[in-house]
């Protein structure tokens, strides 16, 4: 690469397919139909439990099928056995358990389980009869609370003595912080198409990753992957819970085979809040031990969190142990086995849950010493990662902790706030970090003889513009201009990908891309310097580079020609390569992309509303291949935060384990009256050591730290903290 | 007066019409949101407005009636507190500080 | 690029318009490709066609294209256009009116589609993201989306973009912070708050 001319990545190129989306012309999952071979499509709706727990005693779908229109009703006790193979990681997402299947026994989990699935040639039939189907329960007590519920025996990290370095301690603290449910409620529900067309199957499936509908499906139907297409260009957001596969997709495809015809199953956002995961709720207590300097000396953890009954879906909680040089800490996490539906990955799962609890509680330490919260954090920076001992591969912290201080203004700051008015005004920070993670990857690119390429994989693009910056990638890796370039994905047919998550893509996809393209490049360079009649004839392809498709000796820039008079001339269609990216077994360094966030808050004095009035991310997050989408994710990202600190709450009822909020009006998600502006500065650049884009992943760290920002700035403001998030005015009245 | 700023309905919500003439409360009309099925009428805050000086004292001294009588469910009890904030703070706003 | 759908479509409203005209039950026909090899318009299925009252007939103006049809009484403009006609731009986010992503113009003020019966529209004059621009352009607000980044995921898009037309219209686009307030029902999960707000500016400014 350092051969090419790197001039397509780095630029803020506008997203390839945002015409497509400006003009309605992206179709997500549920939009397929005839343009995609899909005719004689029927509707499907599913029918959910309403207890939280206990056994099916009865099913009466007769007035269901009595509605015109309705072709069937499947329930456990019509549905044909299914084969379900085994199907664990890394084949899989699917958490260790035994994974919830479709209308396959009688006992009901959770509230909101799917018990049957009426289908109808309309949808408005399909959504009458499902209201009509009666089901009759032997119901049992959910378990609901965390604090009362069954736990897991708990994983344990310990260094150092923690006892003896807390009985030290001159400063003392501890402190449980409560951080409720939050429901993903990407805009686009999920939803699928599934055609059967003898023993293969073809679905157009809402995912963050087409080879697990692929592989689900196959193992639930008994069939191998390869009789499983999945399809899956555009995605309207998912955020962590489009990369499992649910039972409703199980159910939708069996609907479609026993119809004998294709099936679209839409799931309604009240279903949306019961059957697709969420971020678990935590009840996470810190005790710290500090000397009055503020080295922090001791940490514990103790940790409840959720999963469901039958899977255990565990969150990564290790920022506690890496992010400061803290001698002596110990970490419990106990899961709890409640009746909901198993949790998954939220936008920076497990380290955005760790960095609320110990900002907020480092908040705590820097007022109880006296001393400027900012600077608390750099007493504790360390030189090496203290969870592994090895150096860090680039941790540009302090910086971020600048900028942002001169950004926000933080010498403005006063220990009490100021006042506007009506409103107290505080600020606050904090500080996070998400592991950069690489995953084999591979991609196939065609250059064709006309002098553009196109480049597949079996990725995702659930709104980062995937599609754009990888093609971004390709270019400087080919020597072609941005646009002669096209990226495809989302095609389970397509070489392998891995789940479009944990922020990887770009270091997984994208090696994997500039790999293929630099191999072709190569392969097109030595076709020319064999070939007598080129000019670059008995050149060494290695001094040779490509520009805007024209091949040049370095140091020559006029003698040359391009791929297309190469392939033309050669009588070549086009030229091919499948290349991939395989990480290393191990790494010498610990890597991870860091966030400093700091955020401006205005509490009304009297009626304890919260508004965010100024919102600063900092990130070092290594080389950034297009800074406008790279902008857009931290907006994204911090918008995030600002709902996770300010609003959203999932309310259970504690009789019956129904969610009582399961929508739109009453799960509060920001809009657009909540931001403010907000200013996304990333760090120029680039981390050598993490992989061969030299990219540190930023989809999920733009969230890291953002809610224990606006947490603390709330303290700053009032002097009242709260230890609960969401902060709602109840708590500052 | 709401979670979100825009597109949520009240936690709590205030309407006040005030008479004012010479500097004295004629008559006034107060209807709080957010603490019942339907909008509330506030007599009681209407009473405690009627024949005052519209000035300072008497906006949270009315305002203290606002949830008189009121029983809130296990989790709402804030909203007492919040209601009769929210009726001074609309009180003021209408009647103005001196 | 084309906006404008592909002519097999247009094909398929011009077979719709023209059997009602004739007072023929629309598409009694069974689906598949008719002897001319164009495709009839997907078959609302046998409700619509019962007569008992549960169906009505309804004539309106989409995207410029006067347009007949009997529906299901049950049925949402929402539905109508992503289920049978094949408009698919227009989205459903939560088909409850708590989201804004299924905005459309119905005389030309902004509505919720997921809200709206398809019966009451007889005589409206309705647009849909598809009939936003004409002749394969793009309209400003689209383009100010492009430019601003005003999107990632896109499944809001087109209702924010149908939003953000009428609230420019409506003179609420005066401001950044009179944006905010007047786009506060378009709800967009991935954030791009910031940016739509400066598409909106840039578009109401002109530019
Ligand atoms: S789908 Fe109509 S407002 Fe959400
Ligand atoms: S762009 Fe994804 S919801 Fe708005």
């Amino acid at each position: 690469m350092s051969s090419q001319y790197p001039s397509a990545v780095g630029a803020p190129r506008p997203r390839a397919d945002g015409r497509l989306k400006v003009t309605g012309q992206a179709r997500y999952a549920a939009d397929h139909g005839p343009d995609d071979g899909v005719h004689d499509l029927t509707h499907a709706v599913l029918v959910d439990a309403t207890v939280g727990r206990g056994r099916i005693t009865a099913i009466d779908t007769r007035a269901a099928l009595a509605v015109p229109d309705v072709l069937t009703v499947i329930h456990h006790r019509n549905a044909p056995r299914l084969t379900y193979r085994d199907n664990p990681f890394p084949d899989s997402i699917n958490p260790p358990g035994e994974r919830l299947r479709a209308f396959q026994d009688d006992r009901v989990r959770f509230f909101g389980q799917p018990v049957a699935v009426v289908v109808a040639t309309t949808l408005e039939a399909a959504q009458h009869a499902a209201r009509l189907v009666e089901v009759t329960y032997d119901a049992e007590p959910p378990a609901l609370d965390l604090a009362t519920a069954p736990v897991d025996e708990p994983v344990e990290y310990s260094r150092g003595d923690v006892r003896d370095a807390l009985a030290a301690a001159p400063v003392r603290l501890d402190a449980t912080y409560r951080m409720a449910r939050n429901h993903h409620n990407a805009m686009e529900p999920h939803a699928i198409v599934a055609r059967w067309d003898g023993d293969r199957l073809t679905v157009w499936e809402k995912t963050q990753w087409v080879t697990d509908p692929r592989n689900e499906l196959a193992a639930a139907f008994g069939i191998p992957q390869g009789a499983v297409r999945c399809y899956s260009r555009f995605v309207g957001g998912a955020f962590g819970n489009g990369g499992r596969t649910w039972v409703h997709s199980v159910a939708a495809a069996l609907a479609a085979r026993e119809v004998g015809r294709p099936v679209k199953l839409v799931l309604t956002r009240r279903q949306l809040f019961f059957g697709v995961g969420f971020r678990p709720a935590y009840d996470y207590r810190v005790g710290m031990g500090s000397d009055r300097d503020g080295r922090v000396t001791a940490l514990v953890h103790d940790i409840v969190g959720e999963t469901s009954t039958y899977e255990r879906h565990e969150d990564d909680l290790a920022l506690a142990r890496m992010l400061y040089d803290v001698p002596a800490v110990r970490q419990e996490v106990r899961l709890a086995r409640l009746n909901v539906n198993t949790p998954t990955w939220m936008r920076g799962p497990g380290w955005s849950t760790a960095a609320n609890a110990l900002e907020m509680s480092l908040d705590e330490l820097a007022h109880e010493l006296g001393l400027d919260p900012l600077e608390l954090r750099m007493r504790n920076e360390p030189a090496d990662d203290p969870s592994t001992g090895q150096p860090f591969s680039t941790r540009r912290l302090r910086e971020c902790y600048a900028a942002g201080a001169r950004e926000i203004g933080w010498h403005r700051r006063r220990p009490d706030g100021t006042r506007d008015g009506d409103w107290l005004v505080g600020l606050g920070m904090a500080a996070g970090a998400y592991p950069t993670e690489r995953a084999p990857a591979q991609a196939h690119v065609r250059l064709d003889a006309g002098g553009t390429a196109v480049v597949r994989s079996a990725t995702s693009d659930i709104g980062p513009g995937t599609t754009t910056s990888m093609a971004q990638v390709a270019a400087d890796a080919l020597g072609l201009a941005p646009w002669a370039v096209e990226f495809r994905l989302g095609d389970s047919a397509m070489p392998p990908a891995p789940v479009q998550a944990l922020a990887w893509t770009m270091a997984s996809v994208g090696s994997a891309v500039q790999s293929a393209c630099g191999d072709l490049r190569r392969t097109a360079v030595e076709l020319a310097t064999g070939d007598e009649r080129s000019p670059l004839y008995g050149e060494d392809p290695a001094a040779v580079v490509v520009r805007r498709g024209w091949m040049h000796p370095r140091d020559d820039p006029r003698r040359g020609e391009t791929y297309q008079q190469l392939l033309t001339r050669n009588g070549r269609t086009h030229l091919e390569v499948t290349g991939g990216y395989e990480p290393p077994e191990e790494s010498a360094f610990s890597m991870y992309a860091y966030s400093a966030i700091f955020a401006e808050v205005g509490v009304d004095s009297r009626l304890g509303m919260v508004r965010v009035r100024r919102l600063v991310g900092v990130f070092d997050a290594g080389r950034i291949v297009n800074p406008m989408l790279a902008e857009s994710q931290a907006f994204g990202g911090m918008t995030g935060g600002i709902g996770q600190a300010l609003l959203e709450r999932t309310v259970t009822d504690t009789r019956d384990g129904r969610i009582v909020n399961a929508g739109l009006v009453d799960y509060l998600v920001p809009v657009s009256a909540d931001v403010p502006e907000i200013r996304a500065i990333y760090l120029d650049g680039s981390d050598a050591e993490a992989n061969p884009i030299r990219v540190k992943g930023l989809g999920e760290v733009v969230q890291v730290g953002v809610a224990p920002a606006i947490a603390n700035a709330v303290f700053n403001a009032t002097g009242r903290r709260v230890r609960e998030l969401p902060i709602a005015p109840e708590h500052l009245l | 007066m709401r979670d979100r700023q825009s597109f949520e309905f009240a936690l709590t919500s205030a309407a006040v019409a005030l008479h004012v003439r010479g500097g004295v409360v004629t008559d006034a009309r107060i209807a709080a949101g957010g603490v019942g099925t339907v909008p509330w009428r506030l007599t009681a805050v209407e009473e405690r407005l009627r024949g005052r000086r519209a000035a300072e004292p008497l906006w949270a001294h009315a305002a203290e009636a606002a949830a008189e009588g009121a029983r809130p469910l296990a989790r709402n009890g804030f909203k007492v507190d919040l209601l009769r904030r929210t009726v001074e703070r609309q009180l003021r706003v209408v009647g103005g500080t001196p | 690029m084309e906006t404008r759908p592909p002519r097999s479509r247009l094909t398929r409203r011009t077979f719709i318009a023209a059997a009602s005209t004739t007072g023929t039950v629309v598409v009694a026909g069974a689906p598949g490709p008719t002897a001319s090899g164009e495709e009839p318009a997907r078959p609302p299925g046998p409700a619509a066609a019962r007569g008992d009252g549960t169906t009505g007939r309804v004539t309106f103006t989409l995207n410029g294209r006067r347009t007949s049809l009997v529906v299901d009484n049950r049925t949402s403009l929402l539905d109508l256009l992503r289920e049978r006609l094949d408009l698919t731009g227009t989205k459903k986010g939560c088909d409850a009116g708590a989201c804004g992503a299924c905005t459309v113009h119905v005389d030309g003020r902004r509505v919720n589609a997921c809200l709206t019966l398809a019966v009451r529209l007889e005589g409206a004059e309705v647009t849909t993201i598809e009939g936003l621009a004409r002749h394969g352009g793009l309209h400003p607000l689209q383009r100010a989306f492009v430019e601003q980044d005003a999107l990632q995921c896109g499944f809001c898009t087109p209702g924010q973009i149908m939003s953000g037309v009428a609230c420019i219209h409506e003179g609420h686009a005066r401001s950044p912070d009179e944006i905010r307030e007047w786009m506060s029902g378009n709800i967009c999960r991935c954030g791009c708050y910031v940016n739509i707000v400066r598409a909106i500016g840039q578009a109401a400014r002109g530019r």
